[in-house]
This record gives C-alpha cells, structure tokens and sequence, in this order.
C-alpha cells in the first residue's frame, strides 16, 4: 500500500529545513500583517502558529503558500528561494479553513484535481486518488458531490485533495474550525495519525491553544504580527518568554515583583492559612468555583493583584473560607521571571 | 384584480399567437377571418420577411457573442478588484439601461455620421453590442457576487496555472449566469427596433420590417415567426432556470 512515506524528495537531500522564513515581514499599506519572522521548520514536524485573530499566522501561512509575497526577507522551501515564485509552482499544499471544495466535480475529481493539473498521466493519477481516499477513509464515497457530504467527511477531501500531490509541506489553516467540538477532537487525533502515516511537515494555523498543545512538536505563538516564541508545547507552558505567551497558553498568575512580572501556574499555587515560607503572598479569598477535576480558588492581594489556585477537590477542606485572610505560596522553582516589556 | 392584471398582461401575446392562424380577407392579417395553418405550413413564403429575420439573427448572434465576452471580463474585472475608478465604471454600467433609447440611437448616428462610418450589418452590431455588454455584465455581476474566491487560490494550490483555473473552476461556476447573460443579450438585441432603426441604414431586421409592414403587406407569416420566437425563448428561459436549480443545489 502506497505511501506510508511520501518524503520521496528528501531522501537524496542534505536534511536541511523544509521551510525556512529568514526575517520575513509582510506590510499592507501602513498596517504590519508580520514582522521580522525568523523560523525553520523540519522534514516530518508538526508545527503549528498559534495566537489570537489578527496576529499575523495566516498571513504568515499564506505566505508559504504563495499567496502572498513579503514585503521584505525571503522564505526558502527545501532551500530554494521561493519568495517570488506563484502558488502553482509550490512544492506545497493547503488545506482551506472552510476546505474550499470544487463544488461542481465529485470528490474523486477533487482528489484528482492536483494531479492532473501537474499532468501525470491518468493510471498514475488513479492510483493515488485511490490511495489518498484510502489513507482518509473515504474509498466508497468517491462519486459523490462536496454538498452530499457531511462536515467531517469534507474536512478530509480537503486532506486528501491536498496530499495527493505528495508536497513537501502541508499548510492547514484552522482546518477544525467549522466542526463541533465532538468531531474536532477526533480530528485531531485522525491529523496526528495521518501526518505520522505521510511523514511530512505539517504548518498549522490555529487560534486554539489546546489543540495547539495537543498536536505540536513546536508552536509559534504569535501576537500583533510578531512571534513571541518558539518552542515544545511544554517550553511555551513551563518556560513562557513574554507575558502574552504566558497570559495566552493556559491560565497565568502575573504578579508585579522587582524588575519585571512574576508568572506562576494556578496549579503551582497553593492559598494556606498560615504562611510555611518567607515568599508567602498575604491575600483575601474572594471565591472558589468547582470544576471537575479542579477546584478553582480566587483571591485578591492587597494590593489588588488578581490570583487564580487551582486545587484537588479532595483538598478543598483545606481552603481557607470565601473572605477570610489567607497566603498564596509557591515553590521556588514554579514561578518564573520575565525582565519589564517582555 | 389579478386575473385582471395577468389578463391584460397576456392578451398581446395571446392575439399574435391566435392570428398566427388566421387566414386573412386581404394583405393584412389585422381582423379575424378564418381558422388555417396556411402561414405555419409555408411560413418562408415571403423573401423579404426571411431576409429580415435572417439579419436579426445573424446581428443578435454576432452582438451577443462580443457582449457576452466584454460584458463577463468587465464583471469579473469588478467583482475582483478594486481598480482606480471601479466605481465610475460600475456607475458608468447602468447608463445605457437608463438613458432613453431614443437619445442613444440618434447620439450613435450622429457619431457615426461624425466618423463617415457607412450605416448598415456593421453599425448595427456595434450599437447592440454597445447595450448588451451593459446587461451582460450587470447579470454576470450578479452571479458572481456569492461566488467563493477561495476556490481559485484552492486550484492554484494545487498546481493550476491561471488558464486552467479559469477554464476549470471559474467559468463552469459562473457559466449559468454567462448563459443567462447570454440569452438575454440576444433576446435584446433580436427584439431592439429603436436604436436599430436609426443606424440601420438601408438594412432591414425583423422589427423593422414588422413596422414597414403595416404599410404595404401584413401576412400571418409575421406572427408565425413573433410565436416561434416566443416559443424559442420560453424554452431557453426554462431551460436555464432548471440548469440554475440545479447548480445551486450542487453548491
């Protein structure tokens, strides 16, 4: 069964970055889409640009892709300087946000439409529309048309569509998006596995940072146009760089202190009724909210800095009252901090 | 009232298609006399007529083919991108709907006249083109508004150059609307009398000669053709409405 790899390139190559973006900004008009992008991502990785609406990640995707070309710097796909060179002449593929299926071919002639836009000849083009509705499970509703399918089945024409040409690269921007929750998780295990099944690198826009932290090797969370940082999903949460990186993945405590904010994770904070150390945080409880696996305690400093515990429910008799004078305490090793305008 | 109204409406229609089968007492076929299928079993029987509805034909053909091809890139062109003057043209669209026909055929004589064009196949065409690509681009226009440009960067994704997006993805979208256009061009021009009559010089198209006839001769041939039109655009009009149907339900 054809391709359990599809990196056919990058066997006679120096293993050198797939894509590379080298200080690369995007302006349109006055407005900074991006800037100054530095990054490279690896044959096989899982990749994925993360931050809120506007930040720049789509741009930046778009980019890759060929549909938009920087203002200035350069991206390299496998090395070569594509900054100028058209979409259609791209060594990579993309799967649309709302999957932008030809409405008017069957999904075998969606599938089939990269291949034969590249002329390969039709036994060839057969075989791998063929593999490709097999590796997304869709062989048996190959005749039918995009509006007869459901939004899951949709989302993964899209996939196949966009494998079939076997890319270097495959772009996918916030391609859960229009599914329920329910399906966007199964989604996302059904990528993880298809991506490991084709072995190439997938850039992946996403404003969701669960799912950025569920499926990435390394995120690139992205703010205002500029990346923030780079790194495993457990660098970006245990080791933020910014206060926004902070502030964006998971929930943050950002705590004034001398020379900069002091970041601690709910989970690392404890609110105890006498202090046990020295860097104990005198504060009033002001609320405790049950969440499942969590109990949420919220409490306010003197000095009103908000600050957020996240305890065992089985400890929760050990919380001190709703308004009642308390500490929040952490380990050393839990808070990190960040130098002023980080 | 709405049967009154819709009567009213039909009642022309009705008239032409029933004296299609008269047998008149004399030249003109304008008072009922007796039933026939004289005029449908001979209905070349006059060459001047056939002449007549020959040019319009070949006007009506040749004028939608340039206006379906202007009208579609001037649509396209607007809908796409927002071009120095966008608006002036889309503005500038409307004027051919809006001015009287009456000041159009004549301001178009008085320039060709100007320019010592010769009136005649060649003035024609160039005067029906002239308002047909206003129509052609409004209904084109139209249809291209929910259209989804995504698909086209999809298409150039995956490989195609931008002949093949257009020929592939593009065109089969939009053809109803084109179609539509189409058809409503050439109904337009095949049915203009007024702006033709004043650069038609000494050539004669149906409508014209319907006119000319009142004076000399009116056979039911006449009528025979007005039904047959009818017919013909009844049949497209439904033709295209299912084709509509049915590619918005693809989408």
């Amino acid at each position: 069964m054809h391709p359990p790899s599809m990196s056919s390139h990058s066997n006679a190559e120096p293993a050198g970055p797939v894509i590379r973006l080298e200080h690369v900004s995007k302006r349109f008009g006055d407005f900074v889409a991006v800037h100054d992008a530095d990054f490279s991502i690896a044959q096989g990785e899982f990749f994925s640009l993360l931050g809120p609406s506007g930040c720049g990640k789509t741009t930046t995707l778009r980019m890759i892709a060929g549909f938009e070309q920087p203002t200035s710097g350069r991206v390299l796909l496998a090395g070569a300087d594509v900054s100028r060179v058209p979409p259609y002449r791209r060594d990579v593929n993309t799967v649309f946000q709302q999957y932008a299926l030809f409405p008017h071919m069957t999904v075998y002639d969606n599938v089939a439409f990269g291949p034969r836009s590249r002329r390969l000849d039709a036994a060839e083009v057969d075989r791998r529309v063929r593999a490709l509705l097999e590796i997304v499970r869709l062989g048996d509703l190959a005749q039918r048309k995009p509006a007869q399918l459901s939004g899951g089945q949709q989302q993964r024409v899209a996939l196949a569509r966009a494998l079939v040409n076997y890319p270097r690269a495959l772009l996918l921007d916030e391609p859960l998006g229009a599914l329920d929750l329910k399906l966007r998780q199964a989604m996302q295990l059904e990528l993880k596995r298809i991506q490991r099944e084709v072995n190439i690198a997938f850039v992946y826009v996403t404003h969701d940072q669960e799912e950025a932290l569920t499926m990435s090797d390394r995120i690139a969370v992205m703010n205002l146009g500029r990346v923030e940082q780079i790194g495993t999903p457990r660098q970006i949460y245990d080791e933020p760089a910014t206060v926004f990186v902070a502030g964006f993945i998971g929930v943050a405590n950002l705590i004034p202190a001398a020379g900069g904010t002091l970041v601690v994770r709910p989970e690392r904070v404890r609110i105890v009724r006498s202090a046990t150390g020295t860097g104990a945080m005198p504060v009033t409880v002001t609320g405790t909210i049950f969440q499942g696996p969590v109990l949420r305690v919220d409490a306010r400093s003197a000095a009103g800095v908000e600050i957020v515990a996240h305890v065992s429910p089985r400890d929760a008799a050990d919380v001190p009252e709703v308004g009642t004078a308390a500490f929040a305490e952490w380990d050393a090793d839990a808070a990190r901090t960040l130098p002023a305008g980080a | 009232m709405a049967a009154a109204v819709l009567l009213y409406l039909f009642v022309p229609i009705f008239v032409v298609v029933a004296f299609s089968f008269n047998a008149p007492a004399g030249k003109f076929n304008f008072v009922w006399h007796a039933f026939s299928l004289d005029a449908w079993a001979h209905p070349f029987r006059y060459g001047a007529l056939v002449d007549a509805m020959r040019l319009s034909v070949a006007v009506a053909a040749v004028a939608t083919a340039f206006a379906t091809v202007f009208g579609t890139l001037i649509a396209l062109a607007l809908t796409r991108y927002r071009f120095r003057g966008s608006g002036l043209v889309s503005g500038l669209l409307i004027l051919p709907l809006t001015v009287p026909e009456v000041v159009l055929g004549s301001s178009l004589l008085s320039l060709f006249l100007t320019l010592g064009t010769p009136t005649g196949f060649g003035t024609i065409v160039t005067a029906h083109v002239m308002f047909c690509t206003s129509y052609v681009a409004i209904t084109v226009r139209a249809r291209l508004r929910g259209f989804d440009w995504t698909l086209e960067e999809a298409a150039m994704d995956l490989g195609a150059p931008p002949l093949r997006v257009a020929m592939k993805i593009t065109l089969p979208l939009i053809a109803p609307g084109i179609v539509a256009a189409a058809l409503l061009s050439f109904a337009l021009s095949l049915d203009d009398f007024i702006i033709t009559l004043f650069n038609a010089g000494t050539q004669v198209t149906y409508p014209l000669y319907v006119y000319g006839a009142r004076r000399a001769a009116f056979p039911p041939q006449i009528n025979v053709v007005a039904t047959a039109i009818l017919v013909l655009s009844l049949a497209a009009l439904g033709a295209t409405v299912l084709w509509q149907q049915r590619s918005v339900r693809a989408e």
